[in-house]
This record gives structure tokens, C-alpha cells and sequence, in this order.
């Protein structure tokens, strides 16, 4: 089960997931997404702060989204991440990949300044 | 070490300069000069100083010049390395000198920053061919020590030919045939008493040294704990407990043990994890004699194996194998399969066990042509003959072998019974099935108060490896099932799924250094890379064409 909340702040996106971002929640991630790169979101923050669990399933919408919009000199970031998918980010490398803020308005911020 | 450099120049003033200019390297040990004033000088420097590395020299020179000085190295085979000092533009004297072996060479004046390029260059050519020649050398040490393993594998197990020529009462006999040098699998067969003997066949995981290793140790054990009196199932028992003790690297072994009192034909065997055996009787053909698998050894300390008894009658043979028989591949990689393997026995029934084994050796021979072996290959074949009849035989012995089928007198249940907390769950090979259980992990878990990021560490070993077996390996399968079982004890969560699917061996995954990023990227290796790391220890298995993951994870 997971919950998904949009806030458009254009050109940048929050969308806070709640729950568990597995194999049968991603593909409403990714729907998402997709929705709101098509009404011209540049920079996602994917906001993490009630995500209690992500899969490879999750990890590889993320991935999906990065290389549609790094081509489009976009971003997607990372906000409030919990403890378990720290682990998880760290030890597939995805840390490197995705920058990580403590909360989604530091990243809005981060962004948009 | 300092790089040792002899420096043959016929003007005096270069060893001034070169000691100058490299005071500090000399001082500290890196370079060591030696100096001569042209070839023939050179030629004795280097008797004197045979482990001279590099050599610079000089081209027109009295005496002896330098390309001829190169000419002489060649013929004496002395081990250095040559740079050419030239006038610019010297081609024709360049090349003179690659062709004589030379290494590289400088230009007058010498540019002394290029100067210690081309030693730096030089010296790691050294090191790497100095490298070379110490791993060859290594190599033939470790196929050498290899050979010598070899020979001590096969002379710890007894004779494949007539190991009791004493004995007319049975006769056994087996064939081990290693992919690698040494092998993993063994047989072994040894008297317990006089009217006893033990038999047994195992197949240890992997192949290679720490195969053998791990079945010397197998071996040993079981020797040690197949004491007159205690039946096969606690001597199974007593030798997984004390495999399990030691850490061996998560490795572990299947094995059918069988005790054959040879007064009676009865035989007790005892499965861990293993292929069932066969019974080949003349007019009734060939039949696997179900037992219960059990777990493998070396896995779970406190587990109950049951074992069945069976008699076997004169006349009749018993064969073991390792699925290095079923699981042997031709050039078209098509397996032989149990079912050719059947068709094969059954046209031996009749056979003595060393004929039997040939003929079925032949026949996998004949079927795997020229390609490779790919597995370790055991066979084990029992013919009982009965008692002599010199001996009297009690009338009730006769009653038993009145050509009845044999059937297993008792088979327990399949699974061991267990007290540990289980959850346990078949799924088919929809994803939406997932949910549920998913739900139910959380539970049960939550319910045995597993700490939260243990729980999501199982969620997503379950949901990684469940979805790789649903959506990959269980495509196109014709009766897809997967079974979850999921279990606290021993200070540990236990983990096994066991699938229909083809053959899948995960912990062989190497970790992919592609970028996450690539196109190149498979999508699948992630799963499993995360999988393998959420859990303590990843265990696979493969047998009677059910794949078997077993993980385990500390709780700490």
C-alpha cells in the first residue's frame, strides 16, 4: 500500500510518497511521474519522510526519472529519508546517483536558489 | 631494492654527471650506477654484477661500440633490460638496436627528465615480467599440489574394484569421476561389525579444493560417528550437528547413507537431501525406493532426519548416484534426466555391480559426446547375494525373501516435525499473490517481535527473490509453484523458497560494475545484488528438479 501526494511548485514537483514503494506500488510512482514531467516538471523531489520500505522495483522507477530529465538539464532529488532505505540507497550506490535533503522544502530550496 | 643501472659511455665525464645529477635518488637507495667506458668493459661489469636490471649505453664507442655490446648480451641470454643512446636522427642505428633486443632509446643530449621516464617505463616492464615469471611459477606449484590432492582423495576412499574379497555375500562397487582435479563428491563403504556394512554417497555444494576439503571432513565424521548399534538417521543427525558447529563457509553436503545388515538384506537408509536410490531386481525391473529427502547437512543444527528400511533380496542391486548422472549435459545442453538414466538400468537389471556401473557409465558417456563434464559424477552399486548357504539361514529369513516387492516399511511425514514458529505459503506465479503474503510476513513477524528494520530486510529478501522466480523463473513452466517458508529459531530468521522452475543458482551472481545509470544495465541483477546483502548466508540447491534457496539472517 502506498499514498501518493502531488504539490506543484513549478518548475519544481513534491511528490510524497506514504507506505511501501515495492513491485506492486511502483508502477503508481511511476504513473505519477510521468504525469508531471508531461506537465512540465523540470526537478522532482521525491519526498520520503512517511516511506517506510522501497524495493528495486522503487529504485528502478527513480532511475527512470533521472534519465528523463538529466537530458532535459532537470533533476530529481531526494527528501526525509528513513533509516531502512538509507541502507538501501547506500548500499546499491544510489546515494551517489540522487541528492538527499533532510526535509522537501530544503529541497524545493536547494533547487530553486 | 635499488634499480641497478650500468651506464657504458666512452666520455669521461658522463659518471660525474650521472652521480651529480642523481645524488639524491643514490642516496636514497633508489638507483644504483655502475659505469663502463665501452662494450667489452661492460661485458665484465656484467659478470661482476650478474643482477644488473638496466642498461644504457652508448653507440660508437672503441673496443667494442654498443650495438655489438647488445649482440653479445643476446648471445650470452643475459636477463636486462637495454636503452640505446643515439644521435638524433640515428634511425638506421635505432632500429639495429630494437632488432638486437633493445628496449627503448634516448636521444643526445640526454634530456635527464626524459631520462627518468625511460627508467620508470623500464623498471615497471621489469616488474611486471619479474611478476610474471613468479606467478607462472606459483601456478605449476599449485598444479603440482593439486596432483598430489588428487592422489590422496582417491587414496582415502576404499577401492572402486573389490574392497572386501573376502566377502561372498555382497559385492560393492563404485566410479567417481571429478570435473576439476579433486572432487567434491565421494562414496564411501565400510564394515560396522561383521554382518554390517555402511554405505553411503555425497555430494558436497561446489566443486574444486574447498569441495574436498569440506568432504574430507564429511568423511571423517561420519566414520567417526557410524558406531555397531546407532541406526542411520542419528548417525545423520550426530554428523549435521557437528557440521554445523564449525563455520565452513556456508558450504554443505547431500548424502544417502544406507546400513545393510547383511544377515537379513535389510537396509536402513537415511536421506539428506540427496537423489533416492534405485533397486534393480531382475524379473520386476527398476524402482526409486521413496524415503524422506530430509534437510542436507551441514545447514540446520537441530534437525530430526527419518530414515525408512527396506530388504533387499539375493540377487537384487541397490544404486546410488550423484546428480552429476541426471544433471549430465550434452553439446545441445539437454540434460540425461532421471528418465534416461531408468531406461538405462533397466536394461542392466540383471548385472553384476561392476558391469553395471561401466554399462551406465558407457551410456552417459555415449550421450554427453564431446562436451565438457559439468558436474562432479559418483556412482555406488550394491549387489546383494544373501547369506552362504553353508550357513543355516532361520526359516523366518526364508519367509522374507519370498519375491514380495519390497516396500518401505515406515515413512514419517516429509517435513520434520518442528517446534520452531513457521509460516509457510504456495504461491503460484502471480504477482498479485505477493500482497497477501507480504502482509502476512509483517505479521508474523511483528507478532514475534522481530525489531521493524529486521521485518523490512525479510520483506525485501521475500519480495526480490519471489519476484525474480515468479516473473523470470517460472515462465513458460508448466506447473509453476513456489513455496515460502519462513522460520525464528536458533537466534536466527530462516528463510527457504523452493520453485518448480529451471535451474537458477543466484549466489553465483557477480556484483555488476556497470553504472546504475547505463543502458547497459541489466534490470534484474539489483534485486539480487540487495537480496544477497540483506542476509547472513544464501544457500542454493538443486534437486529432483526443484530449486531450493535457503537464507539465513542473525538476529541480533
Amino acid at each position: 500500500m502506498m499514498e501518493i501526494s502531488v504539490t506543484r511548485q513549478h518548475p519544481v514537483t513534491v511528490i510524497a510518497l506514504k507506505g511501501r514503494l515495492d513491485v506492486l506500488t511502483s508502477k503508481n510512482l511511476k504513473d505519477a511521474v510521468i504525469t508531471e514531467i508531461d506537465a512540465g516538471a523540470n526537478h522532482l523531489v521525491l519526498d520520503f519522510t512517511n516511506l517506510e520500505y522501497v524495493s528495486s522495483a522503487g529504485l528502478r522507477v527513480l532511475l527512470e526519472a533521472r534519465k528523463i530529465l538529466k537530458p532535459r538539464d532537470g533533476s530529481v532529488v531526494l527528501s526525509g529519508v528513513q533509516s531502512f532505505i538509507t541502507t538501501i540507497l547506500n548500499s546499491t550506490g544510489f546515494d551517489t546517483l540522487f541528492a538527499i535533503h533532510p526535509d522537501a522544502p530544503t529541497a524545493v530550496g536547494a533547487i530553486s536558489g | 631494492m635499488p634499480i641497478r643501472i650500468l651506464v657504458v659511455d666512452d666520455e669521461v665525464d658522463v659518471e660525474a654527471l650521472m652521480r651529480q645529477k642523481f645524488r639524491r635518488q643514490i642516496r636514497d637507495g633508489a638507483y644504483e650506477f655502475f659505469f663502463a667506458h665501452d662494450g667489452e668493459e661492460a661485458l665484465e661489469k656484467l659478470r661482476e654484477h650478474p643482477d644488473v636490471d638496466v642498461l644504457i649505453t652508448d653507440i660508437n664507442m672503441p673496443r667494442m661500440d654498443g650495438l655489438t655490446l647488445l649482440q653479445k648480451i643476446k648471445e650470452q641470454n643475459i636477463q636486462l633490460n637495454a636503452v640505446v643512446v643515439s644521435a638524433y636522427g640515428d634511425m638506421a642505428n635505432i632500429r639495429t638496436a630494437m632488432n638486437r633486443g633493445a628496449f627503448d632509446f634516448l636521444m643526445k643530449p640526454i634530456d635527464f627528465a626524459d631520462f627518468e621516464i625511460t627508467l620508470a617505463k623500464t623498471w615497471d616492464q621489469i616488474s611486471k615480467s619479474k611478476r610474471a615469471t613468479r606467478d607462472q611459477a606459483e601456478l605449476s606449484a599449485i598444479v603440482h599440489e593439486l596432483k598430489v590432492a588428487s592422489i590422496i582423495q582417491k587414496a582415502i576412499l576404499p577401492s572402486e574394484y573389490d574392497a572386501f574379497p573376502g566377502r561372498h555375500d555382497f559385492d560393492i562397487r563404485a566410479r567417481n569421476y571429478p570435473v576439476k582435479e579433486v572432487s567434491g563428491d565421494f562414496y564411501d563403504y565400510f564394515l560396522i561389525g561383521q554382518s554390517r556394512l555402511g554405505f553411503l554417497i555425497c555430494d558436497v555444494s561446489g566443486k574444486g579444493v574447498p569441495s574436498a576439503l569440506y568432504m574430507a571432513v564429511c568423511r571423517t565424521l561420519i566414520r567417526t560417528c557410524a558406531e555397531p548399534g546407532t541406526p542411520a538417521s542419528s548417525t545423520l543427525e550426530a554428523v549435521n550437528r557437528k557440521l554445523c558447529e564449525e563455520d565452513y563457509a556456508s558450504m554443505f553436503a547431500t548424502m544417502l547413507y544406507g546400513i545393510l545388515d547383511t544377515a537379513t538384506g535389510e537396509v536402513e537408509f537415511c536421506c539428506a537431501g540427496h537423489e533416492l536410490p534405485y533397486l534393480l531386481n531382475a524379473s520386476s525391473g527398476v524402482r526409486s525406493i521413496p524415503m524422506p529427502r530430509n534437510l542436507a547437512l551441514g545447514i540446520e543444527p537441530d534437525v530430526t532426519f527419518h530414515s525408512v528400511t527396506i530388504t533387499v533380496h539375493p540377487g537384487e542391486t541397490l544404486f546410488l548416484y550423484t546428480d552429476g548422472a541426471t544433471e549430465a549435459q550434452n553439446a545441445a545442453e539437454e540434460f540425461y534426466l532421471s528418465s534416461r538414466l531408468e531406461e538405462e538400468l533397466a536394461k542392466r537389471v540383471g548385472l553384476g555391480a561392476e558391469a553395471l556401473l561401466d554399462g551406465i557409465n558407457e551410456a552417459i558417456g555415449a550421450f554427453v559426446g564431446n562436451a565438457p563434464q559439468s558436474d562432479d559424477l559418483t556412482m555406488l552399486a550394491l549387489h546383494f547375494r544373501g547369506a552362504p548357504a553353508s550357513k543355516q539361514t532361520p526359516p523366518m529369513t526364508v519367509a522374507h525373501f519370498s519375491g514380495v516387492t519390497p516396500l518401505p516399511v515406515t515413512i514419517p511425514p516429509a517435513a520434520a516435525p518442528t517446534t520452531k514458529p513457521t509460516l509457510f505459503r504456495r504461491l503460484g506465479s502471480d504477482l498479485a499473490e505477493l500482497e497477501g503474503l507480504f502482509v502476512d510476513v509483517t505479521e508474523f513477524l511483528q507478532q514475534h517481535h522481530v525489531p521493524d528494520g529486521t521485518v523490512n530486510a525479510v520483506q525485501l529478501v521475500t519480495e526480490e527473490w519471489l519476484v525474480n522466480v515468479m516473473s523470470h523463473g517460472l515462465e513458460g513452466v508448466e506447473t509453476p509453484w513456489v513455496e515460502y517458508e519462513l522460520s525464528l529459531g536458533s537466534g536466527r530468521i530462516m528463510l527457504i523458497v523452493r520453485d518448480s522452475g529451471p535451474p537458477f543458482d543466484p549466489t553465483l551472481h557477480e556484483p555488476c560494475d556497470i553504472p546504475l545509470d547505463s543502458d547497459d544495465r541489466l534490470p534484474g541483477g539489483l534485486g539480487i545484488e540487495l537480496m544477497l546483502k540483506m542476509m547472513d548466508e544464501v544457500r542454493y540447491q538443486r534437486a529432483e528438479h526443484v530449486n531450493a534457496l535457503v537464507m539465513a539472517r542473525k538476529l541480533s
